[in-house]
């Protein structure tokens, strides 16, 4: 059945011009139940898990070895579960089932684990880090990590975070190699982010004590009583330039992609599993790469720059970070806030649990160069209320049902920068806000 | 007045440290006493207005439990004498009587069971004392035989699959599953806590938290929606 399965699939893929789902996929599981026994693997399996940063890092993976000269199948078309998988394996192999690929890039959902790992065994599984997330599928960060770690295979090598507390601790008895961001300008001896998800030691429930905070729990602490501390990473990225826009880890230069620590630590992960397998010659794929255009956009339009950065609504670490990053850009500003579940809310049996945004850093928006928060969307009364708790003066905040009709409060002859911090789902929406500001503006 | 916050370095999963920090909004010259693991609690020998610990990750019960157990006594008798407890989430099991094996404080006979196979989220709302109380639920585990009803419901889970209540109240103890800054989403509620603490202010930001509340509350009454699910 494998060949028919294979074939099939093939086919499918082919008439249906490799659109971004997974049916090809679910075919071939179909009809070969053992296909992920039969297809062949590339040499190198590379896969990758995380709260935060796992699609940007595997994005990054696959266009850094192709500039590299690598053939690379990956599953960055389609979701991250096992049609997905299977469909980038699928692509990977000759109708004769031969490998024509040298690595495979597969991003597997945290819970996933059990059911994904076993079947591709991979050389590689890299974590980007474990933080608090979307609590109606991932409860809380002792869930998801005894679930990623119920479905480590022995022989894999893992990448971790070694300024996690808690995504470095997984995988007891496997190999492990870990990356790093040492000591920056920019760290503090106090955490001013609501959520930290470790604070007491794991091993003996003192209070750790933390030397500094790159954000939220990511930095470096040790226990007072036991000693537990973080492990020393192999790749230690130890200055970051941002005038000349460069990295520096273990001594050698690199090129910086962009300027949020956020996605600095994706890069690093990236430059980490290239150097393990030997690629050469990285800075010259890193000059021409860049962040997908819906994850984070930058536009002039007249005087006026707008940014839009997509943050994973009811996470609320991806949330902190894009309203800090919203702070932290120089000028006045304007923040547009667009976060609403739109399908949770469409749902009779809906559950959207609203509590995130107290585990989210609104208090970045209590801050003088933000002139106005307008938030949008049917939650916007919740948000408001989180935002003049946050200390935002109340003639600061604005509220539309609508997410388009949040641009008819921007202020525009006022200010220098708008951001439109956006869920996944509502880039239409951001885009919408966008061509309506160009037309108030040309 | 007097608040203690009990272990909130690892009894605060999900936003509801804000519970205390709307609080704090509230109140002038409140003071807030943030207990940690290798404290002993403040209420032990000194007069507290209001005790609060909120929903932890499951390893971490057993842990509290074992750091109040000396206390036990001492609980009871300020239960008894009305002190005001407001506990949330899966805190409220640690004064029960068992948390599947792990023997609890008994303070309560009630007993909770953990399913980590399921774990439940739903939107909920009920009533008490004529308030309509609005909330979440995200949790893995139920809470059996409790005997000290609080919360009466119109949609949603009560304290298990099959139970029409929510939460406790004994005395001042109130406890609840609704997880995140419940006295935010609930001004009417939070105004009769506030009776209770004999304070007789405003809440904080009193226009925009009623609305909000007012239109989830609108919104959960609708018949068709189902938080049974
Ligand atoms: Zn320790």
């Amino acid at each position: 059945m494998f060949y028919v399965s294979l074939w099939l699939s093939k086919l499918y893929l082919f008439l249906t011009k490799n659109k971004m789902n997974d049916k090809a996929g679910s075919l071939a599981l179909k009809l070969d139940k053992n296909f992920y026994r039969h297809i062949k693997k590339p040499n190198i399996v590379i896969a990758v898990t995380g709260t935060n940063g796992k699609t940007t890092t595997c994005n990054f993976l696959v266009d850094l070895l192709e500039k590299s000269g690598y053939k690379v199948t990956s599953n960055k078309e389609g979701a991250n579960f096992l049609p997905g998988i299977a469909k980038a394996l699928m692509k990977g192999v000759t109708l004769f089932n031969k490998a024509k690929v040298d690595i495979a890039i597969i991003e597997f959902d945290e819970l996933g684990s059990k059911k994904v790992l076993p079947l591709i065994n991979p050389t590689y599984i890299a974590v980007t880090n474990l933080f608090s997330d979307t609590m109606k599928r991932n409860a809380h960060t002792d869930y998801v990590f005894s679930k990623i770690n119920e479905g480590l295979p022995k022989d894999s090598i893992l990448v971790l975070n070694a300024d996690d507390l808690i995504s470095s601790q997984l995988g007891q008895n496997n190999k492990k190699i870990y990356f790093g961001i040492d000591k920056l300008k920019t760290d503090t001896k106090v955490n001013h982010s609501l959520v930290q998800d470790i604070r007491v030691c794991p091993k003996c429930y003192t209070p750790l004590e933390f030397s500094y905070f790159h954000y939220h729990h990511l930095g470096k602490a040790n226990c007072p009583k036991c000693g537990f501390t973080n492990p020393l990473p192999k790749y230690n990225l130890t200055n970051i330039d941002y005038q000349n826009k460069t990295i520096t880890i273990n001594k050698e230069k690199y090129l910086l992609v962009n300027d949020s620590l956020f996605n600095i630590y994706n890069e690093l992960l990236a430059i980490t599993i290239l150097k393990e397998i030997g690629v050469k010659n990285i800075n010259e794929s890193l000059k021409t790469l860049e962040i997908v255009k819906t994850r984070y956009n930058k536009i002039k339009i007249k005087n006026i720059e707008v940014i839009s950065q997509m943050a994973k609504g009811q996470n609320p670490i991806a949330v902190s970070r894009a309203l800090n990053y919203a702070k932290d850009l120089s000028g006045n500003k304007e923040v547009i806030i667009i976060l609403d579940d739109i399908y949770d809310y469409e749902a009779l049996d809906r559950s959207e649990v609203m509590s995130w945004i107290y585990d989210s850093d609104f208090e970045a928006l209590n801050d003088p160069s933000i002139k106005k928060v307008i938030i949008g969307g049917f939650r916007a009364y919740d948000y408001k209320v989180r935002t003049l708790l946050a200390g935002v003066a109340p003639n600061k905040v604005f509220t539309s049902r609508s997410e388009v009709d949040t641009y008819k409060y921007l202020d525009l002859k006022k200010i220098d920068k708008v951001i439109i911090i956006h869920d996944i789902y509502l880039n239409k929406k951001a885009l919408e806000i966008i061509s309506k500001i160009k037309g108030e503006l040309e | 007045m007097k608040i203690e916050v009990l272990y909130s370095e690892v009894a605060n999963l999900y936003g509801d440290l804000f519970n205390i920090h709307y609080l704090e909004k509230t109140i002038p010259n409140l003071t807030v006493y943030y207990t940690s693991l290798n404290d002993k609690p403040k209420f032990v020998e000194h007069k507290i207005d209001l005790i609060y610990m909120g929903p932890m990750m499951e390893r971490f019960q057993e842990v509290i439990i074992n750091k109040l157990k000396p206390y036990k006594k001492r609980i009871k008798e300020l239960i008894e004498n009305d002190t005001i407890f407001l506990i949330t989430g899966n805190a409220l099991e640690i004064f029960g009587s068992k948390i599947d094996d792990i023997k609890a404080l008994g303070i309560f006979q009630y007993y909770s069971k953990r399913d980590f196979s399921y774990h439940h989220n739903s939107c909920f709302i009920g009533e008490f004392n004529d308030m309509k109380i609005v909330g979440f639920k995200s949790q893995f585990s139920y809470t059996y035989n409790n005997k000290n009803n609080f919360i009466k419901v119109i949609n949603g889970y009560g304290m298990n699959e099959q139970d029409n209540n929510e939460g406790i109240r004994y005395h001042n103890f109130i406890a609840t599953y609704l997880i995140g800054p419940f006295l935010i989403y609930n001004p009417p509620f939070t105004e009769y806590l506030l009776k209770l603490l004999k304070y007789d202010g405003n809440i904080a930001i009193k226009e925009a938290v009623y609305e909000a509340y007012n239109i989830r509350k609108e919104e959960y009454l609708a018949d068709n929606l189902n938080f049974k699910h």
